[in-house]
């Protein structure tokens, strides 16, 4: 849970990407920040269910052309509006992703995005686009002819005739980058406070006093990073003047079987993200559905919208594809975006002190930016910048021990055994990298398993599973009954056998 | 007129048995004779094997396997399983060796279906 | 980096693993080693505590540890090297795989010939799209099975299973034993996925509802399990207005077994899709010279004994393979399925000795012709469950050897 606060400078709530990476932000300051998270884990709302995309300059432009739609303006009139915040940001954002994936030692593929087209009047949207983008200063974007897209994707299905190439797209696993933001973070000062709600914010003699579930919290500034949550953390101080409106999208995730190795898309249309993505663990993500909710708990797939798409668009960007044979998992996932400014993100102070972080999808290319700018931004309006000089940019993390060399494998179990103990079939994970989890923090099943990928494989834990319960209570030194898979009650075991006789 | 399924063969053909008192005065549904064995034992002397675990004191084997050596009566397998779960086993223990010896005085023994160290 | 130069290297100590290896050392092989990724020998046999094994091989009722007791002593006496807690991680065609244990580290394994001994995993919630939510309380009945039987946890107080294969059933009996409560088995088909005998004693024994033609259709609780739909079927389809709520803790799968073939695939080995697993011949030797596969690897299997049976042969003919006497010919025969056989195996015939095929049919039949080739058989009844052996001689395969093509078939009368 974290030390105790009662009194703090900036407490930033809400511990998604965002607030992850303004925590880390903050923490180059002599300041004393906290991060309120109310999971038991870092990074599981919105963040958790994205699809872990870090946007090249193509992404945002090709997404206007949805938008285009409501308006009367021709395509590259509309195409060639100013960038707005979210477009900005999203072209800093991405830059520093790969400056900070060797200090943060997180991973990021610059996998490309392909884009194709079917027609004629399809690729000539593309060249457009193409036009738009280098006179935004975006280099390197190739249009691409049957052949083209042949040599980048082997597998694409024959109708498409041509498409467009952004080499600069990349991907990332979004959990492992807040938690490398968040231990960053930690690790320079801020404390980092999980399974802990904002319940009500009272203003109480120039400060702000945070009611949370584990008590109260006097704060000078308020960060409202709280994603899904953000209109009720504004409303708490009487600003409701925005609401989140959302959409619930269903994602699949199927086995890649070298199907694709860049991002490929169609033309976005309204409600139709037409996109196949290569995660970073060698699988493909696919938005099934996106459908509008309005419950913020709402995290569950439907029937229609595991089959009804199932066979189309999978297939028909790769033909060869076989949805049902290369399911592993589904969930659900978020795509957020505010009344004030429904395209874009909302960052301002409603009051003083007090600073909306709200942003929308995309949201993940550009959160080291945003962090920046709400950082700077909180200077401007009164806080102390001053910057630490022992600030220490770096997090270690080892890398995933199947991937080390034979020697460099051989040479950590000499040291430590528990490295030659594998106990994930699917994933190739060891013990001792569960034990590290564990030490890092790592409470409950789910948090083990995006931190280490142990039950994430094709078995979805039915090997591992009883071996992790068994390690996580030994290392806790508590009874496998107390393990959770997630929050709240998410009890994995129920009782002991052998308790007929129990009261 | 007591219904039973056979369990003898894959073809589990549902058998009624009229009955006067304890006698099987008429069978009828089943394809061969097994049948009428199976049945009368099932309708009078109903018994199951019980497989159970019980707990020991040994770290690396925290529960043993055991199985009754003899068909428990059907309608006492609750009540085995109520006193095997008063039962911890210390080791060594040998596959077969009986743990519990004539189990609430039914007939048969619990037995270790493996060897504890 | 360490390396073992071995005869023959066995992947999976359960009961294929295990008959392979005792095999293969009385048919003369010296060097072999055994690999098995958990702590002890014997595979899900050290979990399945229930009995029924050993009916056929050993002509008595065994419980599963019982009857991997009957390998065990053996192996050891015989001195073969056994490598517990090991896993390998990668296999190639030239019959060389890597591994990974305490002992050695990362290590090398050069073999002269190998066997796939690894089983079967479970089919996951998501391998059937189950819509819902992601609550704790979600278990494959086989993870459910080592819960209860080896770390002595109940996973919930009030189940729903579904499917009614034989694991589930016997899981459905085992929680009632210890306390528990199942409320109902759900099977999409209209009959039961597992033996008679099981549907009884599990089911009936403890008044268990039995749900044919049902399936789960969504999940609901937010941390844990609370209930699931569940809806009448009709031939697959989902009848509308049919659908209730029961309530629930915990949601069992025991949705189905696919062999366990990732290693095969890496090494090039050609699978089959209907058993799942390796193409082999009737030495179950696969594409792959000295690559031989036995047991559920192969393909689902519904008796341990059929099993051991396979890891014998495996085993024999591996010693065979490294004593260079494995004769085969220059043609082959290959078989197929026809009418309502579901799969077959082996898939080719490239010898000279009588054969043995292993078939499984596509639903339960009674009244049945059963044709291989010319040769035919009649069975009163044919349970989907069941894997049938038909046996070939060399004169009855003769005819088949020009065509290259044998067909299994079947239908009711």
């Amino acid at each position: 849970m974290g030390t105790k606060v009662k009194e703090t400078q900036v407490a930033v709530i809400g511990g998604g990407i965002v607030g992850a990476a303004i925590a880390r932000e903050l923490s180059k300051y002599k300041v004393d920040a906290c991060l309120l998270e109310k999971e038991p884990s870092l990074g599981w709302g919105i963040t958790k269910g994205s699809q872990g995309l870090v946007h090249g300059g193509i992404a945002y432009l090709s997404s206007r052309i949805v938008k285009r739609l409501d308006t009367e303006l021709d395509l590259k009139s509309f195409l060639m509006q100013e960038l707005n915040v979210k477009e900005r940001l999203g072209f800093v954002g991405r830059e520093m992703f790969f400056e900070l994936a060797p200090l943060l030692n997180a991973k990021i593929v610059q996998c490309g995005r392909m884009m194709v087209a079917e027609n004629q009047e399809e690729l000539d949207t593309l060249k457009m686009v193409k036009e738009v983008a280098e006179e935004n200063g975006i280099e390197d974007i190739e249009i691409l002819d049957r052949q083209g897209l042949e040599e980048k994707e082997p597998l694409i299905n024959p109708k498409f005739v041509g498409g467009l190439y952004d080499p600069s797209e990349g991907t990332i696993f979004p959990l492992e980058w807040v938690i490398a933001f968040g231990e960053n973070a930690k690790d320079n000062g801020v404390n980092v406070l999980t399974e802990t709600e904002v319940r009500g914010i009272e203003e109480k003699r120039g400060c702000y006093l945070i009611k949370t579930t584990d008590g109260p919290i006097k704060a000078e500034y308020i960060v409202n990073a709280a994603g899904l949550f953000a209109d009720d953390v504004s409303a708490m101080i009487g600003r409701d003047y925005f609401s989140i409106f959302f959409y619930h999208c269903q994602m699949l995730v199927l086995e890649n079987k070298d199907y694709i190795s860049h991002v490929v898309a169609r033309l976005p249309q309204p409600g139709h993200p037409r996109m196949l993505i290569p995660t970073t663990e060698g699988n493909i993500l696919v938005v099934h559905t996106m459908t509008r909710e309005t419950n913020k708990h709402n995290l569950s797939t439907t029937r229609d919208g595991l089959s009804d798409y199932l066979h189309n668009i999978p297939k028909d960007l790769i033909p060869t594809i076989s949805p049902r044979k290369d399911m592993i998992s589904s969930f659900v996932g978020f795509l957020a975006f505010n009344t004030r400014f429904p395209e874009d993100y909302l960052i301002e102070f409603p009051k003083k002190r007090f600073v909306n972080a709200v942003i929308c999808a995309p949201g993940l290319g550009p959160s080291p930016a945003i962090a920046q700018e709400v950082v700077r931004m909180l200077g401007d309006e009164g806080l102390e910048l001053v910057e630490k000089s022992d600030f220490n940019p770096y997090r270690f993390q080892e890398s995933r021990f199947i991937d080390l060399s034979s020697d460099e494998k051989n040479r950590k179990i000499l040291e430590n055994p528990r490295y030659g103990h594998i106990i994930c079939r699917c994933e190739k994970v060891s013990e001792q990298e569960v034990v590290m989890a564990i030490r890092r923090g790592a409470k409950t099943i789910d948090d083990i398993k995006f931190r280490t990928r142990a039950g994430m494989g094709r078995c979805q834990g039915g090997f591992c599973t009883s071996r992790v319960l068994q390690i996580t209570a030994r290392e806790l030194g508590v009874s496998p009954l107390t393990l959770r898979k997630k929050g709240g009650n998410s009890y994995l075991l129920r009782s002991e056998t052998k308790t007929l006789n129990a009261p | 007129m007591k219904k039973v399924i056979c369990i003898m063969c894959p073809l589990g053909c549902p058998i009624e048995i009229q009955l006067k008192g304890k006698k099987i005065i008429q069978a009828h549904g089943n394809k061969c004779k097994e049948g009428i064995t199976y049945a009368r034992k099932e309708i009078f002397l109903p018994g199951r094997v019980l497989t159970t675990t019980i707990k020991t004191v040994n770290p690396d084997l925290r529960l043993l396997p055991v199985r009754s050596d003899n068909e428990v009566p059907k309608e006492r397998l609750m009540d085995c399983m109520k006193e095997i779960a008063n039962h911890t086993v210390r080791g060594p223990v040998e596959l077969g060796e009986i743990v519990i010896k004539n189990v609430l005085g039914i007939g048969a023994n619990i037995v270790a279906c493996r060897t504890l160290s | 980096m360490v390396t073992k130069d071995v005869d023959l290297a066995i992947i999976g100590a359960g009961p294929a693993g295990m008959a392979a290896a005792i095999t293969a050392t009385e048919s003369g092989l010296d060097n072999i080693i055994l690999l098995e990724r958990a702590e002890d020998l014997g595979g899900l046999l050290n979990q399945c505590i229930h009995n029924g094994f050993g009916l056929h091989y050993f002509k008595e009722d065994l419980t599963g540890p019982e009857y991997a007791e009957r390998f065990i002593p053996k192996l050891y006496s015989l001195g073969i090297k056994v490598c517990l807690n090991t896993m390998v991680t990668h296999l190639y065609s030239d019959r060389s795989a890597t591994a990974i244990n305490k002992e050695w580290g990362e290590f090398k394994i050069l073999a002269k010939s190998i066997i796939l001994a690894m089983g079967c995993r479970e089919r996951t919630r998501h391998g059937i799209g189950i819509p819902g939510s992601r609550p704790a309380g979600i278990f494959t009945a086989g993870l459910a099975q080592r819960l209860v039987n080896v770390d002595g946890y109940l996973p919930g107080k009030e189940f729903v299973i579904l499917g009614s294969g034989d694991i589930g059933m016997i899981m459905a009996r085992r929680l009632q034993l210890e306390g528990a409560t199942v409320k109902g088995v759900v099977e999409i088909m209209p009959y039961v996925g597992g033996l008679i005998r099981n549907e009884v004693q599990c089911l009936h024994d403890f008044n268990i509802p039995l749900l044919l033609e049902h399936t789960v259709t969504e999940i609901y609780g937010n941390d844990r399990v609370e209930g699931v739909k569940v809806a009448q079927v009709d031939k697959g389809d989902i009848i509308p207005n049919s659908e209730r709520i029961i309530d629930c803790d915990c949601l069992l799968l025991s949705v189905g077994l696919i062999p366990e073939n990732e290693l095969s695939k890496e090494a090039g080995i050609f699978l089959d899709e209907q058993t799942g697993g390796p193409v082999v011949d009737e030495f179950l030797q696969t594409n792959i010279d000295g690559i031989f596969a036995a047991g559920n690897a192969l393909q689902v299997y519904d008796l341990v004994d059929n099993v051991t049976l396979d890891g014998e042969k495996a085993g024999r003919n591996a010693a065979k393979y490294v004593a260079g006497v494995l004769k085969r010919g220059p043609k082959e025969i290959s078989v197929v399925c026809g009418e309502n056989i579901k799969s077959v195996a082996p898939q080719k015939i490239v010898g000279f000795d009588k054969v043995e095929l292993a078939l499984r049919v596509q639903r339960p039949l009674e009244n049945v012709d059963l044709f291989v080739g010319n040769s035919h058989k009649r069975y009163r009844v044919i349970s989907h469950t069941e894997v049938i052996k038909v046996s070939l001689t060399p004169l009855e395969l003769k005819p088949y050897w020009e065509s290259g093509k044998l067909e299994a078939s079947c239908h009711e009368r």
